[in-house]
């Protein structure tokens, strides 16, 4: 099933990630592609910059970034954008992504994904800046649903039709977390089947897996451990319904060895062919 | 600050407000939030305070290891929330968020070993600057060759832009038990094959290399040498190209090696397999 960009499948991917340097470059692993925090490599042009350029040359690169802030209401940062317009040309990224959140307001970045309210102001204003920044980009923007700690009580729309509508609205796609789909049905008490059967086919891109860090009263998105299997089903479905769509492991604390985190990301594979059981006892 | 739910702006800034400074805020949380099965509102609220404290710690941690081993942690991490409250980011990368930290400390009365604290953090600073900047060409020393005599007077040499020029109070390079005591030293931190190193010069050679990374030609960068002999100038220099620490060196007139050209480089990048982590 193609997404209305026909952009590809690129197949089960990893984050580009310091510590993987030395052993990226030794072994050239044979991993589809590579996803990297586009912050990480704005504003240097060290070793970073030298590596993304020779991994940039051997793998199909999408850009990933978390400063976007695509649900503030200060200023966009046409700054920023130019940085990221700049990248994505040195680097041929497949696609920009970031976030359905806010950082921060009166200048300030507080480094966090901060919730939306999901109400018609929220819908408004976020499609807005949708359109500004793909036009600017000149291409389509991708925006995943983050992990959340609370709920507003003035929301009027979930989370999966306000990014349903979100798409129509602003014409931007979607990189669906399944991770962060379940991170976020625990802390609020939603069905992440439901969720999932929900979001719009053609606009999803990419899919992010991720492991999570639980601490009983709540689900805390750390990118700290391996996928674990409700996740693993949830991914499952993804697939039978929306079929191959690139997929990307997320490992951001605790990060054990580019084999570890690469044999992870493979898992997903056995989760897209094997039957419900068998891919089970496989994992 | 004043809460209006019912509008995002006003949600945001209220948000944000709580998140980087806390205080009573129950009554607002609750009629902003709903509570989870577990959690009231305002508990669901203190995990975005607790984490943007926390994020920002471990940055400036990363950014400044010397500085947490010298003072430990709690103290620094103590130190690093006065510093995040004062200065907080302004940028879309963490990666700044330490600038300013050197200049808050100078501020800071009661810091334990407070100038050797000072000196370091500055090093510390100077060398994620040079870790981030971009990549110069390097200037080879065989373009000198070819430099007539009566022309070396007039060569500017230009400073990789990955390099810095540290003057302080002490030796905070060795950091070790022995660095603690004072000692004037002078250093140039840079990069070289993408790893951060530094190079302890005397004051002479500092005043030297100061002037010609202001772009003051050699007669003149060599007066502020104060008295240094030629043999130890050449002997600086030397050093100097076998650490690829100019990516120019410009002459008034071509020399007569490379007659088409006023500068004469090399490119350095370094084979993968050679490259060490930082």
């Amino acid at each position: 099933m193609a997404n209305r960009w026909n952009l590809p499948d690129l197949g089960f991917g990893a984050g580009l990630r310091t510590v993987h340097f030395q052993h990226i470059l030794a072994e050239w692993p044979a991993v589809d592609w590579f996803e990297i925090l586009s912050e990480n490599f704005l504003d240097t042009g060290g070793r970073p910059a030298y590596v993304l350029d020779l991994t940039a040359e051997r793998y199909p690169v999408a850009m990933h970034g978390v400063s976007l802030s695509v649900g503030s209401t200060d200023p966009v940062n046409f700054e920023y954008l130019r940085k990221l317009k700049a990248l994505a040309g040195r680097t041929k990224a497949r696609w920009i992504s970031d976030h359905l959140c806010w950082t921060g307001v009166a200048g300030i970045n507080t480094h966090d994904l901060l919730p939306m309210p999901y109400t018609d102001e929220s819908l408004r204003h976020v499609a807005e800046r949708v359109r500004t920044i793909s036009d600017y980009l000149e291409r389509p923007l991708f925006l995943e649903n983050p992990s959340t700690y609370l709920e507003f009580a003035e929301s009027t729309w979930t989370e999966w039709d306000f990014l349903a509508e979100l798409t129509g609205l602003s014409g931007c796609g979607l990189l669906l977390d399944v991770n962060n789909v379940y991170v976020s049905s625990f802390n609020h008490g939603f069905d992440p089947f439901e969720y999932v059967d929900r979001i719009p086919v053609d606009r999803v891109v990419q899919i992010h897996l991720a492991g999570h860090t639980h601490k009983g009263t709540h689900i805390l998105d750390t990118h700290s451990d391996h996928v674990v299997d409700p996740v693993w089903e949830l991914y499952r479905r993804v697939y039978q319904r929306m079929g191959g769509i690139a997929t990307l492991l997320e490992w951001d604390d605790s990060i054990p060895s580019f084999d570890t985190v690469h044999a992870e990301a493979l898992k997903a594979r056995w989760y897209r062919t094997m039957p419900q059981q068998e891919a089970r006892s496989a994992a | 600050m004043r809460l209006d739910a019912t509008r995002l702006g006003s949600v945001q800034h209220w948000m944000q407000s709580y998140i980087r400074e806390g205080g009573a805020a129950a009554d607002e949380a609750a009629a902003l939030i709903r509570p989870s099965r577990a959690l009231a509102p305002l508990e669901r609220l203190d995990i975005y305070r607790g984490m943007y404290e926390l994020r920002l710690v471990e940055a400036l941690r990363a950014d400044y290891p010397g500085l947490v081993r010298l003072l430990g942690e709690d103290l620094f991490d103590e130190l690093a929330r006065l510093y995040v409250a004062a200065h907080p980011s302004r940028s879309y990368t963490l990666n700044r968020l330490g600038d300013r930290l050197p200049e808050y400390l100078a501020r800071v009365e009661g810091l334990p070993k407070p100038g050797f604290t000072r000196a370091l953090a500055r090093l510390e600073l100077a060398e994620t600057l040079v870790f981030d900047e971009e990549e110069s060409l390097h200037a080879s020393a065989e373009f000198l060759t070819g430099v007539p005599a009566d022309q070396w007077s007039g060569l500017r040499f230009r400073p990789i832009s990955a390099l810095r020029l540290l003057r302080l109070d002490y030796p905070a390079h060795l950091f070790a038990d022995a660095a603690l005591r004072p000692k004037k030293t002078r250093l140039i931190v840079y990069r070289r094959d993408f790893a951060v190193a530094s190079l302890s010069v005397s004051e002479p050679a500092m005043a030297l290399f100061e002037a010609l990374a202001e772009g003051r030609p050699l007669s003149d960068a060599v007066e502020r040498a104060d008295r240094a002999k030629e043999s130890e100038i050449f002997g600086w220099f030397r050093d100097w190209f076998s650490e690829g620490l100019f990516q120019s060196v410009e002459a008034a007139q071509p020399p007569r090696a490379s007659a088409s050209r006023t500068r004469t480089t090399r490119a350095t990048r370094p084979s993968a397999a050679a490259n060490p982590g930082p």
